[in-house]
């Protein structure tokens, strides 16, 4: 066995990103101890908001005159830049054009949370130093799981990630509800990861092999028939710890009562970071190591009735609900259903139900639909979720729709913020929502059986309308339920300005983001 | 031969973890478990993998059972009239419910067996390079390298980013249990800039 | 020839004739401690029965096993009955891959060759830590089934004390394993022969190993599980007879495989004590080693060499316990995690640089 240092160095270079992170989460950590009032807890906050912007830069700065992501992908490798960390020769973990667009998508997402919660921390008395090193070591978790093509890394990073969000919703100990949202999101969090961890094992079991790539070069290979039983129970195991992961319905239940007993600026983090690395999760997992036809076949049908369930059932429970956190989980868990449509055109084209030329344009029309919605989708619903947090004050909960009466009076600008959010959650051209609906129905639509998913995504985005607009109609037409200032902030205004650019840029001017996007659809090698 | 120290371990373990669901006392409960692990670290031994069955031991059986039954002991289930069998929140389910949940449960029950029986019959892909692996360390290398060795060269070479993820994953989790778990004044006053 | 016999039947009765001789050195083990002790106290000690009282452990023997067997009416009756098993079991169990001679002490019976050791397995090392971490059960165990409080109490407090000392316990082998490059108790003491005994190359893991044994082991100056004053007896207080007697068992034969394995991995094993004249006359290993006569020699003098150097562990465990007073105990779990656990760390760091800085010179 040799050692070759010179490579693993070169691993390294690629994950600088994630090593520096990893710095500032242990800097973080180290200075904890000697933060004691709020000032230096501001400090710390905007310190880690800062170090992960600079992990973003760093991001780009690496890959942005290398890859292919700005451009066409290098014909040597498509899509993958770099493949590293090779076991049995094959890679552990990818750095291609879907990581990292997703991988920024997620410290965006880290950034708009830390900035968003300064405030709040201080209001909710759970401000200690320790919660910013807790929530940059989930943005590794999260950056590394983006990135991970071997079931190892991949559980490896999932823990990382759930682990340090668990801890993070029940940070406010002292309130009931965090409790009960953290007792229930990790059982059910563990439970997930445990089905998960069955169906790899299964797959390992079946195939022996660990690597997605290898998966896919053993199913490609062709299976023994007792080893295609063992992958069906694989497949169905995987689906179902993903739909916890990602919060799809039947395996939604936690998510209401997690969102709504979290600190607010953790639930945006789960909103938009978690699920968007859990998508990529579920995205590498079923396109890359299960793309064989026979495996399509079974998983896209499954996800197929997840996505219709999730859109359904989480709209049509949102419109009963009166509290704005819970109203945005079960939105959240509608969304879900949508960004699944791109998973289930992809996998329809590779079960082969959709003939070429637009197999290949389904593929990858899939894949880019999903990560363009979880971009499209993670400045919406953390902007969404940073407005909430305005409304909690010294003594006001804030979470109830009620609370928004009378905002336009008093904050026009806000209130036309939110509006722009609402707008964008219901998929409202000139929106970044519109976009990602426009291209996930897109996918759907080039046949395979699917197209009835584009139908009810349709119904649904008129159900989504009406409780999107009762918030707008609170806002707009309704006097002030209180007089106490809105708990405005420099930092909290930065993330909302932040979310409504991105909002809009994506929904006025969409063409780089679609390159962007574009680029990642090389997904399958 | 194998075989048979195979099949007693096996039925030990599968037996033990009956027991844990079926049992009444959690201390029984707990006890069963821990028989069903330590049969789990002899399944492991009849595979030659010896350093995972003393890690298996030495982690699940020396570390994680002593702190659940810590945890069983220190809260008195009994006293605060806590039956496993009936401790639950919210009303009782229906017998009909109840009946719902079993044959569900039955049924997905029946199908994850009926797959595993089905590829019982043919050889697996992953047995064969398994089966390779596990001769890997003494036969391919020629050095004679042992488990332990063959472990700790993997570790610290092909899979050393996740292994040093593992340890982040770690430190998380003892942050947690010490932010959970401590009883802190520092937050109790709003501070200095708190409006 | 028999497989069966050969890896079955005469394992087994190896096994057997082990813990026999465990079992007698226990005996005396108590003896020797009421000595030592009543030596340092300036008393006498146990006289009476036999020449110089030399027959006292077979009486404390049959004292025990003749006495009424009481189990308490509202104690866990099967638990109660299966703490001191688990106990006992794991402790000898331990003692299975410590080797009282080498390989080339391989003696034959009957045509079955007996090797001076139960097994070597490749973990061995890892093996011991794994099974005593199981002796812990016994104890919290018996302690929970007692039904009282301060056998509950007691059993507690030993299982926090052993798990936390468990780590230093480990880490502190670390050290050896990286200079070794083995984890197989055999190969160990070999690679001490080939070089010098791991004391001089690791004086500090010594110190914490042997500190974390007798913690490990619930003895004084750590004995707080048993603290008269606190806890009456701690987790054995309702135990009597024969029960009892596993619990105590248990404890000697802990302090034996700690003191074995210290001798095993620090001071050479079997190996013979030259006192540095080894390079003065190149013929004195061989000579103390028995290597002049044959297996059946080497393997006498192998036992011989290991008596002795696990006798000098043994009398300093009691010296420790008759000088020391006793810890209170936050004193013990802050010595524990906020001493031993970094000394520990900070050990293996030194020894890899350490082994850095030979490989550099050698190159």
């Amino acid at each position: 066995m040799t050692f070759d240092t010179a490579s693993y160095v070169r691993d390294l270079y690629w994950l600088i990103p994630e090593l520096w992170l990893t710095l500032v989460g242990f800097a973080l950590l180290a200075a904890s101890p000697y933060i004691r009032d709020g000032a230096g807890r501001r400090i710390a906050a905007w310190a880690s908001a800062a170090g992960q912007a600079v992990a973003l830069v760093l991001l780009f700065a690496l890959y942005a005159g290398v890859s292919g992501v700005f451009g066409p992908a290098t014909p040597e490798a498509p899509g993958a830049i770099y493949a590293m960390q090779f076991a049995h020769g094959r890679p552990l973990l990818l750095i291609d054009g879907f990581a990292i667009v997703l991988k920024a998508v997620v410290l965006v997402a880290g950034i708009l949370a830390t900035l968003m919660g300064i405030r709040l921390l201080e209001t909710e008395r759970i401000g200690r130093g320790e919660f910013h090193a807790v929530l940059v070591f989930a943005v590794v978790g999260a950056m590394f799981l983006i990135s991970s093509t071997d079931f190892i890394t991949i559980f490896v990073g999932l823990e990382t990630m759930s682990l340090s969000v668990y801890l993070l919703v029940g940070w406010a100990k002292d309130s009931r509800k965090s409790n009960e949202a953290a007792l229930k999101y990790f059982l059910l969090g563990a439970f997930a990861g445990g089905l998960l961890l069955y169906g790899m094992s299964l797959a390992y079991g079946a195939t022996g092999t660990t690597n997605l790539f290898g998966l896919q070069q053993a199913l490609a290979a062709g299976t023994p028939e007792s080893g295609r039983w063992l992958l069906t129970l694989a497949i169905l195991f995987m689906v179902v710890g993903c739909g916890f992961k990602i919060a799809a319905v039947p395996f939604h239940v936690w998510t209401p009562d997690a969102y709504e007993g979290a600190p607010t600026l953790v639930t945006s983090f789960m909103a938009t970071a978690v699920k968007t690395a859990a998508f990529a999760m579920a995205l590498r997992i079923f396109l890359l190591g299960f793309d064989a036809p026979a495996q399509a076949a079974q998983w896209t049908w499954l996800f197929g009735i997840l996505a219709a369930l999730s859109m359904t059932v989480g709209n049509v429970i949102a419109v009963l609900q009166d509290n704005v956190k819970r109203m945005l989980a079960y939105s959240s868990i509608a969304h879900v259903g949508y960004a699944l449509m791109g998973l289930v055109a992809a996998g329809a084209a590779l079960a082969g139900w959709i003939p070429e030329p637009q197999r290949s344009l389904a593929i990858e029309l899939g894949q880019s639909s999903v990560v363009l919605y979880m971009v499209a989708y993670a400045f919406t619903a953390a902007g969404a979720f940073a407005v909430v947090i305005l409304l909690r004050r010294e003594g006001i909960e804030g979470d109830r729709i009620d609370d928004f009466s009378g905002m336009a009076r008093r904050a026009p600008g806000t209130a036309a913020v939110m509006l722009v959010f609402l707008l964008s959650l219901a998929g409202i051209p000139a929106t970044a929502g519109f976009i990602g609906k426009w291209w996930l129905f897109a996918s759907v639509l080039q046949g395979g059986g699917y197209r009835w998913l584009a139908v009810l995504a349709a119904l649904n985005t008129a159900v989504s309308l009406y409780y999107y607009l009762r918030v707008a109609v609170r806002m707009y037409m309704e006097i002030p339920a209180d007089e106490l200032p809105y708990a405005v902030t420099p930092s909290l205004t930065a993330a909302v300005a932040l979310a409504a650019i991105g909002t809009l840029a994506i929904g006025l001017w969409p063409e780089p983001v679609l390159r962007l996007v574009s680029g990642t659809a090389q997904l399958l090698p | 031969m194998e075989f048979v120290v195979f099949a007693i371990f096996a039925a030990l373990a599968v037996l033990a973890a009956a027991g844990v669901v079926v049992a009444r006392n959690p201390v029984y409960c707990a006890v069963a478990l821990l028989v069903s692990l330590l049969s789990v670290a002899a399944l492991f031994l009849v595979l030659w993998a010896e350093f995972i069955a003393v890690v298996q031991i030495m982690v699940y059986a020396g570390g994680v059972m002593v702190l659940f039954l810590f945890v069983i002991m220190l809260v008195d289930l009994e006293q605060r009239g806590f039956d496993l069998g009936a401790g639950r929140i919210g009303p009782r389910p229906s017998a009909f419910e109840r009946g719902l949940w079993a044959v569900a449960a039955l049924a997905f029950g029946a199908l994850v067996l009926s797959l595993m029986v089905r590829s019982l019959d043919l050889p697996l892909p992953g047995a064969d390079r398994a089966a390779t692996m596990l001769q890997g360390p003494y036969a391919a290398d020629g050095r004679g390298l042992g488990n332990t060795e063959w472990i700790g060269m993997l570790l610290y070479t092909d899979w050393l980013v996740p292994f040093e993820l593992a340890s982040v994953l770690l430190l998380v989790a003892i942050i947690g249990a010490v932010v959970l778990a401590r009883r802190d004044q520092a937050d109790a006053p709003a501070g200095k800039g708190a409006a | 020839m028999y497989p069966v016999l050969q890896y079955f039947v005469v394992p087994f009765i190896h096994g057997v004739v082990l813990t026999l001789v465990l079992l007698l050195c226990v005996a005396y083990l108590t003896f020797m401690e009421r000595k030592v002790i009543a030596f340092m106290q300036v008393r006498i000690g146990p006289n009476r029965v036999g020449p110089r009282g030399l027959l006292q452990p077979i009486a404390d023997v049959v004292k025990l096993l003749i006495k009424e067997d009481l189990t308490p009416d509202a104690a866990n009756r099967v638990i109660f009955y299966i703490a001191p098993v688990i106990a006992t079991l794991s402790t000898i169990a331990a003692f299975a891959v410590i080797p009282y001679g080498g390989p080339e002490a391989t003696v034959s019976i009957f045509g079955f060759p007996i090797r001076p050791y139960l097994a070597d397995v490749n973990v061995g090392i890892l093996y011991v830590i794994s099974i005593s971490s199981i002796g812990v059960f016994g104890i919290v165990l018996g302690g929970w089934a007692s039904n009282s409080k301060y056998p509950l109490l007691g059993g507690l407090r030993s299982a926090a004390q052993m798990i936390s000392y468990e780590v230093p316990f480990g880490l502190a082998i670390i050290g050896v394993l990286m200079v070794t490059g083995t984890a197989s108790l055999v190969e160990i003491v070999q690679w001490q022969q080939q070089h010098t005994w791991l004391f001089w190359l690791q004086p500090f893991a010594v110190v914490l190993f042997f500190i974390a044994g007798v913690a490990e082991n619930n003895r004084a100056p750590f004995d707080l599980p048993e603290a008269e004053s606190e806890l009456v007896a701690g987790f054995h207080t309702e135990y009597s007879g024969f029960k009892f007697a596993f619990f105590f068992l248990a404890e000697y034969i802990a302090m034996i495989v700690v003191s074995a394995l210290v001798v095993t991995l620090f001071f050479g094993g079997w190996l013979p004590v030259t006192f540095g004249l080894g390079h003065l006359f190149p013929k004195l290993p061989a000579l103390l080693s028995g290597a002049w006569g044959g297996p059946w020699v080497m393997l006498l003098f192998g036992m011989g060499w290991v008596f002795i150097k696990v006798f000098f562990m043994l009398y300093l465990y009691l010296w420790i316990r008759a000088t020391f007073p006793r810890y209170r105990y936050d004193q013990l779990m802050n010595i524990g995690w906020k001493f031993m656990i970094p000394a520990s760390l900070a050990w293996i760091v030194l020894t890899g640089a350490g082994i850095l800085a030979v490989q550099a010179i050698r190159s």
